[in-house]
């Protein structure tokens, strides 16, 4: 029933996300013939309908709608519930602490892959509305990148409600830390590690997608992608270990 | 007193968000030399700073927490339980949503300043020098477009019930005019593109070969921010007037 716990506090954040991810996919999507010419007109690199729905949705505004929603579905908690007065009756279930914050980590990383499966399934049918196509085979490889990039998102959000007992003070702490991070990774010294994670969910990182037509090359990037899976579980076993010695 | 509440409620992300921008400022111009030598095209020192300050991360930051300093009020203090208490306290339901707007807004304004403060003060630490002209010029176009995001937040937070649903509502929100702004009838009139005001881009004021601030500012543009700003808290206060808690 932990699971069932965990859906029902994140389940207005999960499913307004869903909502959000899926409405913007249709609107540039369905749109396409009014918002194409000016986002051409502004960016070179956007040549034709792949390239546009790389630009706006795979690595664009749909996928930082897509950090940010993993970075609320990381908050909650016992923290929450002990500014809510709902603590005493959590601690009091017969279970570890150690659990109640794991099936909220597993539970969160299924919400993230769900909401990673929506765009390529959801582009692929509307285009052809709009008489374009997307093959299926080129959305497909966002799913581990979306998802493994959100983990990391959902994670560090995810500590920082463990830490802050402010809800907003752990969104905004987040928040900060994620815009840091993003901008070590491109300090120079740190640049050839490819650490930038919203790159990384782009396919921007060094050979995935092709810089001339933004298609896939064939290789795939199994180093960053178990790097930042190893990140993200890193964070949340330290948010297990604090949350297990913390004084509630 | 009802200031004082407010303060208590927004002090943890208006103290982090100053702290959290005085350090990406300062780390900013610590790290310029590094960023500038294997910059794709050589830059100043200025242009630096517009870039990475104003258009870039500092930006981000501050227009994140002013969507966060909007995201509070009485509907949220129902989901903890705490709005009986506050609604007991000897004044008016608009008492508290204006001070609480106040306070946010105070919050909004002291992000807005952090840039100017430290940026002058640390880049000579670099041997660099930045205009404290410049940047109280950009702080208060912050502080003018930073009043609109709040503003509009904190009249969704008075709507929408259940936490976080404000912000997850206000970000795509913007995000939506800002798609708004490519349409052609819309670039006709830049200074609505609120987006675009906030740091001079595309904007008579700015020049954009010197990223500096080289006209008047938009007066008339920041002005009508601050009003917009106000009507969305009047909303807001109209709306907890008739509320049923």
């Amino acid at each position: 029933m932990l699971w069932y716990k965990a859906w029902r506090e994140s389940r207005v954040r999960f499913l307004l996300s869903m909502a959000l991810i899926a409405g913007m996919c249709l609107m540039y999507c369905l749109l396409e013939s009014r918002l194409y010419p000016g986002i051409a007109h502004e960016t070179p690199r956007v040549r034709n309908y792949i390239q546009y729905i790389h630009w706006t949705v795979f690595g664009g505004a749909t996928r930082g709608i897509l950090q940010l929603s993993c970075l609320l579905l990381g908050l909650g908690g016992l923290q929450r519930d002990r500014s809510q007065g709902t603590l005493g009756y959590t601690l009091a279930l017969p279970v570890s602490r150690t659990m109640l914050v794991l099936k909220r980590a597993g539970l969160g990383l299924g919400q993230v892959f769900v909401l990673s499966l929506l765009p390529p399934f959801l582009l692929t049918g509307a285009s052809l509305l709009v008489h374009q196509q997307l093959p299926l085979s080129y959305g497909l490889p966002f799913i581990p990148l979306w998802t493994i990039g959100g983990f990391v998102t959902f994670a560090l959000s995810f500590l920082c409600s463990v830490v802050i007992p402010s809800e907003y003070g752990a969104l905004a702490l987040a928040y900060v830390i994620y815009i840091f991070a993003l901008a070590a990774a491109r300090h120079p010294r740190l640049a050839e590690y490819h650490l930038h994670v919203a790159d990384f969910m782009s396919g921007n990182a060094p050979h995935q997608l092709d810089p001339h037509t933004t298609l896939w090359t064939g290789m795939y990037p199994l180093t960053p992608l178990f790097g930042f899976m190893a990140a993200g579980l890193v964070m949340v076993a330290v948010a297990t270990m604090v949350t297990r010695r913390q004084d509630l | 007193m009802l200031w004082y509440k407010a303060w208590r409620e927004t002090r943890i992300v208006t103290l982090g968000g100053v702290a959290a921008m005085a350090i990406a400022c300062g780390m900013i111009v610590w790290f310029e030399h590094a960023m500038r030598d294997n910059a794709e095209v050589p830059m100043s020192y200025v242009a630096y700073i517009w870039k990475s300050v104003y258009n870039s991360i500092g930006r981000d930051i501050f227009l994140f927490l002013c969507v966060i300093l909007g995201g509070g009020g009485l509907l949220q203090e129902r989901a903890q339980g705490t709005a009986g208490f506050t609604l007991s306290l000897p004044a008016s339901r608009g008492q508290i949503v204006f001070w609480r707007a106040v306070m946010g807004y105070a919050g909004v304004v002291a992000l807005a300043l952090t840039p100017a403060v430290v940026l002058p003060l640390a880049s000579p630490y670099r041997n660099e020098i930045y205009p404290v002209s410049q940047a109280l010029g950009f702080s208060l176009l912050w502080a003018g477009c930073g009043a609109v995001f709040y503003g509009f937040t904190f009249l969704l937070a008075h709507v929408l019930e259940g936490e976080y649903t404000a912000i997850l509502a206000a970000i795509p929100s913007l995000m939506f005019y800002g798609v708004l702004q490519g349409l052609p009838w819309m670039e006709r009139l830049p200074m609505l593109n609120i987006f675009h005001v906030v740091n001079g881009e595309d904007m008579p004021y700015f020049n954009e070969g010197l990223h500096l601030l080289t006209g008047p500012l938009p007066w008339l543009p920041l002005g009508a921010m601050l009003v917009l700003a106000s009507g969305f808290v009047f909303a807001a206060g109209r709306r907890m007037r008739l509320r049923d808690f």
